[in-house]
């Protein structure tokens, strides 16, 4: 039996991908994940960010690793292809699965 | 288990913004009418070359609507995207049952032909009399069976919410069709169909501004 006077063990939570954590990146993960590639305006429309913070947020998914970026051009103007790497396909799912541990452990 | 991040409702609402336009009930709409127009014109000579060049035309004219429109229109304002293997089992998914139904159709015709030429096999299977009317019942039926199902489907495996809209509209419209031998009933189908594609496609335009020109498709 549990003892209510115990602090409940939240350690693992230290053992969550800050990276993928931060909302507007986890946001932009989940559409990546279900999709195979999307380019900006795309994930633009469906994430609500601006142009500036999804570039933002794509550099650094790109520093990790967790994102594959392809630039070409479309006629006179830059375009922008977006896909999860493997690497960015198991940090996402990862952490999809360490908080719903976390969530299913939480006491009533 | 509880999941914070519903992945499935995610892909669903991604896929859904790429029907958003009308460009499909438009498309679909202007072949039904297209349809109507060369049942309804007159077949007297003097008319034949206008019934086919106005099908031609509403036939491929909504054909160009559809490609140029998503090309041009659509594709500009919500961007470009390839979905996952989901996606793709689906669509080989609806391809099987489709085949599979198509199938059943073509029996069904064949088995009601025999029956429409063997009367007294229909006695002795126990259906009524083929009479005219019943024969007319019969062939509304089976034109409401390959339409309908076939609409429900497609529009099940596709996650398109109006197709069920314009199954049921589709299936009544054959039925009357037949029924009353009227195809004035076919091109109320597709004003029903065009009208909500039209106000859905200027919904979309306004929802969805075509992005500033000095605004990069990324960085």
């Amino acid at each position: 039996m549990v003892d209510e006077n115990t602090p409940a063990d939240v350690s693992f939570l230290n053992e969550i991908d800050r990276l993928v954590h931060e909302p507007s990146r986890l946001m932009l993960m989940a559409v990546l994940y279900v999709v195979e590639s999307a380019d900006f305006t795309f994930l633009m429309n469906q994430t609500g960010m601006t142009w500036g913070n999804l570039s933002a947020h794509m550099s650094k998914l790109e520093e990790a690793g967790y994102l594959e970026v392809e630039k070409t051009f479309k006629g006179r103007r830059p375009y922008t292809l977006l896909r999860l790497t493997q690497e960015g396909r198991e940090a996402f799912q990862n952490y999809r699965n360490k908080m719903r541990q976390v969530l299913d452990e939480l006491p009533e | 288990m509880s999941d914070p991040l519903d992945l499935r409702q995610i892909e669903k609402k991604a896929f859904r913004t790429t029907w958003e336009d009308g460009l499909l009930d438009i498309n679909f709409g202007g072949i039904v009418a297209s349809f109507a127009l060369l049942a309804i014109l007159p077949a007297e000579d003097t008319f034949r070359f206008l019934r086919y060049v106005l099908f031609t035309v509403c036939a491929v004219g909504s054909m160009l609507i559809y490609q140029l429109g998503k090309k041009y229109i659509t594709q500009p304002r919500i961007g470009q995207v390839t979905f996952g293997a989901m996606r793709k089992r689906r669509k080989a998914v609806l391809g099987v049952v489709l085949g599979g139904i198509v199938g059943l159709q073509v029996l069904i015709v064949l088995f009601s032909v025999l029956l429409m030429n063997n009367p007294g096999l229909a006695g002795q299977l126990g259906l009524p009399n083929a009479g005219q009317d019943f024969e007319r019942l019969l062939v509304a039926v089976i034109g409401t069976l390959f339409v309908g199902p076939s609409l429900t489907l497609m529009a099940y495996f596709s996650d398109w919410s109006r197709g069920y809209y314009i199954a049921v509209l589709m299936s009544v419209a054959v039925f009357l069709l037949i029924w009353f031998d009227n195809y004035w009933f076919l091109m109320a189908a597709a004003a029903l169909i065009i009208i909500p594609g039209v106000v859905l496609f200027i919904r979309f335009l306004r929802k969805y501004p075509l992005p500033p020109a000095e605004v990069p498709h990324g960085g």
